[in-house]
């Protein structure tokens, strides 16, 4: 009887488990990268500041030299972020990738089973 | 309702369980992980020095692989069946509604197995791992159980049915509703099925309503735990904090320096906060702080009522994202005005660092700001680290770029914040009141494992009991749940100090005791005799007035018996009758044999208070900013008596106050704060029948027969009105005193002078001639027997004192003294 209940949950119940799982990590690591904000503000200032603001610049050498640095820095700063939205999407990919192998470790564990079990005891004797 | 525990569903895991003992399975698991790890590194070591050719004393690496394909399966099929118990076996979907075994949880089903009587299930569960920490925590030790179980009388299977129908009664539909019947209901349903088990929680000084409350406490912990223990669940991975939040927003310099940004204090100290009864609050202030406009809140509470904590957890809350999408991940820095006015000596610097750190806030777009004591900081009070900012933050709140979190006390707010109408403007005020008796408990409860583990100690379900209730009726210095935190922490070192390591409910009467004067905990013999003794110690100085004296006896009793009433003063009582028959006295006395000092006793007199001026000097005023002399003196000497001599001289708006504090206990001052009289005697005196009770006596009545009389003449004189007079509890009639009573007060006050002087070596024998002579000076009929201490000081104690000066008396030598004497 209790066979019966652990097949039923090793077939039924626990496949969802795990593509629930997957779902969770997914969101998790969504969140984690802040792979949507990031994106969003992706050529925003480093830290909403911008070189202008840092002194007061009268003359028109100093403001082209601004709009240089300014544009230079939301380019450095939109690297880092795409560093980190990429890294966020390769985790992603690489979760699906593993939880894709547990789900089929999962369904075919008992072929497993008796394949290593068998070929562990025919090398011992 | 049916039980049959093997039809259950559960009971799949209670044989589960059985048939592959799962404590040694664990061990099996770790023993097959560690062969198969174990064998894979030796097999891949040989395999790695055959490739570089290295010799290693290992023949026939193979047999390492075969292990490995042997116990690695094994290994990885305990986890599967720990995951197919813990996890689904164990939390089976209910099938048949009519079989109440369905709604058993694990723990319950394991001990209910097997067991027919009431008494075996009390056996049962003193062996059970899980429940031995609960009963532990009761008081009560598992050997105990045992024990006493030897000599229980019998009980039947109706018995064990009853309790689980009172279980699932508790579980089901009670207040907790988990929707299983827990190891815990069984307990609480024990206590009124087995005698055994009663007895023993009745020892410990608890009840069914203790155990129930141990029960939410127990399981509410162990979903806590069980919950974090599941990383996987997406609000656990949530809580991780997400990568380059904060370049998303301003980088700010200034508050790094001068405000504490207590988001990120949160997220290196990873504690979880369990926010009790406040959660209305939080909701309220992200509504307030996510909206368009003025959307500042002002947090008004008294000192340790949990502003702070209210703050920690709404931080919390934007922490892991469970805000409004407005405010989540936003920062929340607790700024240091103080630091800030101490930066400079230039006023104009200090401005432009406040102006800088606002702009600053602003132009970062994530920042909440908390300004705590906000009342210090807007120019009504000068001293050190106060300023006044308000100028340069209003335009700043007045616009919605910026997001303040202000707190201020009850006190405060109505003396300076609420007559500035451009503050009350751009705030949202909230009132943080203190958390209920339960609400409390529970806080308590939450804080108790920290507080064992930093102590080593471990605390009885008595003790954390005590603590809520002792703290709510003895400590009023400061509210709860700061109050009933810090005596938990006082009970904590006061057993540590005598170095033992679990603390009953005795310790913290112990504790209030030291802390109050308060006598508290189990009346011991000394106390036991004093109280019986009462009546006849308090007849010894009190002449002719038994009953009042035996209503204030039957008073005290009841109170140290444990039988006071909650929500009223323990004893409001009105002593009526004419001047110098000892009203006074006896409340005198009664304060110093109780509450074992003469300075408990709060005397008003009430003829002081009849005009409306004094009004505001008895009861408090904003006017002249202060809460008044009844408020004042009471929340300093909590358990006290007090003395309203002459209540009916009063002006009437006290009479309406008293009105409220007779009845329920308490009453609000001018600033809002309330006041207990729970722990305090009234008593008020009155000579307004006195005529009236004289001429009963002349006339040959008892007074105290005619009391509807004296009532009648009361409020016809309308000295007092219908309503104040039924809220006392007695009302006590002295008498006047007779020519025998007088003498009697006279002998025990010249007794008195007499042993004073033996203490100093001098021998005084009083004689009937001296008595009778002090009697007969020492009264007067409108003023009954007050003039009798006058008396004795002028004529015996001054006529004494110049016979020791001028050395006619001497030390060990007997005198008495001739009324001639004293007359000449």
């Amino acid at each position: 009887m209790i066979l019966a209940d652990y097949i039923y949950w090793h077939y039924r119940i626990a496949p969802l488990g795990i593509l629930k799982l997957l779902k969770n990590y997914l969101i998790g690591i969504w969140h984690k990268f802040l792979i949507a904000t990031h994106f969003k503000t992706l050529l925003a200032p480093w830290h909403r500041t911008k070189p202008s603001e840092i002194e007061a610049t009268k003359n028109l050498g100093n403001k082209i030299l601004d709009i240089i640095i300014d544009f230079y820095i939301r380019i450095i700063a939109a690297l880092v972020r795409l560093s980190i939205i990429l890294l966020g999407l390769f985790t992603e990919f690489m979760a699906i990738i593993v939880f894709i192998f547990l789900f089929i470790f999962w369904l075919l564990w008992p072929i497993i089973f008796v394949k290593l079990f068998s070929q562990g005891l025919a090398l011992f004797f | 309702m049916e039980f049959n525990l093997n039809n259950s569903q559960i009971y799949k895991a209670v044989k589960f369980s059985k048939l592959l003992f799962l404590g040694p399975l664990k061990l099996w698991r770790v023993l097959f992980s560690i062969i198969s790890l174990g064998s894979l590194i030796v097999y891949a070591l040989t395999y790695v020095s055959t490739k570089l050719a290295i010799n290693l004393p290992i023949k026939n690496s193979q047999l390492f692989l075969g292990m490995f394909f042997i116990f690695f399966p094994l290994w990885i099929s305990i986890i599967f069946l720990e995951i197919f118990f813990n996890y689904y076996l164990k939390y089976p979907k209910i099938k048949d509604e009519n079989n109440l075994a369905e709604f058993l949880d694990f723990d319950a089903a394991s001990v209910l197995d097997g067991v027919n009587s009431t008494n075996e299930l009390l056996f049962k569960i003193s062996n059970y791992k899980p429940a031995v920490s609960i009963l532990i925590r009761i008081g009560i030790s598992p050997d105990i159980i045992k024990e006493q179980l030897k000599t229980a009388p019998g009980d039947s299977s109706e018995e064990l049915a009853g309790l689980l129908a009172d279980a699932y009664n508790a579980g089901i539909k009670g207040q907790h509703q988990n929707r299983r019947i827990t190891l815990m209901d069984l307990l609480t349903s024990l206590f009124n099925h087995n005698s055994t088990f009663r007895q023993l929680i009745i020892n410990q000084n608890l009840d069914k309503n203790d155990l129930e409350s141990l029960a939410i406490w127990y399981e509410s912990d162990l979903e806590m735990r069980r919950s974090k223990k599941m990383f996987w669940r997406l609000e656990n991975l949530l809580r991780q904090p997400p990568i380059g939040t904060g370049w998303i927003y301003g980088y700010p310099w200034y508050l790094n320096r001068f405000a504490v940004d207590i988001t990120r204090q949160f997220q290196e100290q990873k504690a979880e906060i369990r926010l009790i009864g406040r959660k209305k609050i939080i909701d309220l202030i992200e509504e307030i702080l996510s909206r368009a406009g003025e959307n500042n809140v002002l947090l008004v509470g008294e000192p340790g009522v949990g502003k702070t904590s209210i703050i920690l957890g709404f931080t919390q809350m934007i922490i892991q994202g469970k805000a409004l999408p407005a405010l989540n991940y936003k920062r929340v820095f607790d700024l240091n005005v103080p630091l800030i006015t101490s930066s400079s000596k230039d006023p104009t610097e200090i401005q432009n660092i406040l102006i800088a750190i606002l702009n600053e806030a602003v132009k970062a777009g994530n920042i909440i700001l908390v300004i705590k004591d906000f009342h210090n900081f807007i120019g009504a009070l000068e001293g050190m680290g106060r300023a006044d900012i308000s100028a340069i933050l209003i335009p700043y709140l007045e616009s919605n770029a910026l997001q303040v979190i202000a707190t201020t006390d009850p006190v405060s707010f109505h003396k300076y914040i609420s007559p500035r109408a451009d503050i009350n403007k751009v705030f949202e005020k909230i009132d943080v009141t203190e958390p209920s008796i339960p609400e409390t408990l529970q806080i308590i409860e939450d804080i108790v494992p920290i507080i064992e583990a930093h102590f080593g100690l471990f605390l009885t379900y008595g003790a954390v009991k005590k603590i809520v209730e002792g703290a709510d009726r003895y400590i009023k210095t400061s509210p709860m749940p700061e109050k009933a935190i810090d005596l938990l922490t006082e009970v904590a070192s006061h057993v540590k100090s005598l170095k033992r390591s679990i603390v009953f409910a005795q310790d913290v009467d112990e504790v209030i005791t030291l802390k109050t004067n308060i006598p508290l905990g189990e009346i011991s013999g000394s106390e036991k005799e004093k109280l019986i003794n009462l009546e006849a110690e308090m007849r010894r100085e009190i002449v002719g007035q038994d009953l009042a004296v035996k209503t204030i006896v039957q008073t005290m009793q009841r109170l140290r018996a444990g039988l006071a009433k909650r929500g009223k003063p323990v004893g409001v009582f009105l002593f009526a009758g004419p001047t110098g028959v000892g009203k006074t006295l006896t409340a005198k006395i009664l304060t110093k044999i109780y509450f074992g000092s003469p300075d408990r006793m709060l005397r008003f007199d009430m003829s002081e208070y009849q005009d409306i001026e004094s009004l505001d000097r008895f009861l408090g005023s904003l006017r002249i900013n202060e809460p008044g002399q009844l408020a004042s003196k009471v929340r300093d000497n909590p358990f006290s008596l007090i003395l309203l001599d002459e209540i009916e001289k009063a002006h009437k708006n006290i009479l309406k106050i008293f009105l409220s504090i007779f009845d329920e206990g308490q009453m609000t001052d001018v600033f809002g704060r309330k006041v207990s009289f729970e722990q305090n005697i009234i008593i008020a005196t009155s000579n307004a029948a006195a005529d009236l009770i004289r001429d009963m006596v002349n006339q040959g009545l008892d007074p105290s027969a005619q009391k509807e009389k004296i009532i009648d003449a009361l409020i016809n004189g309308h000295y007092f009105s219908p309503e104040l007079l039924n809220r006392f509890d007695e009302i006590v009639i002295f008498h006047p005193l007779s020519q025998q009573q007088v003498h009697q007060i006279a002998e025990l006050l010249v007794g008195k002078l007499s042993d004073r002087l033996r203490e100093q070596g001098y021998f005084f024998k009083p004689t009937p001639e001296i008595i009778d002579f002090v009697a007969l000076k020492g009264f007067d009929p409108q003023f009954g027997a007050r003039p009798m201490q006058r008396v004795i000081q002028s004529k015996l104690e001054a006529f004494i004192a110049r016979k020791i000066i001028e050395n006619t008396i001497q030390k060990g030598v007997e005198f008495s003294l001739k009324v001639e004497e004293l007359n000449s």
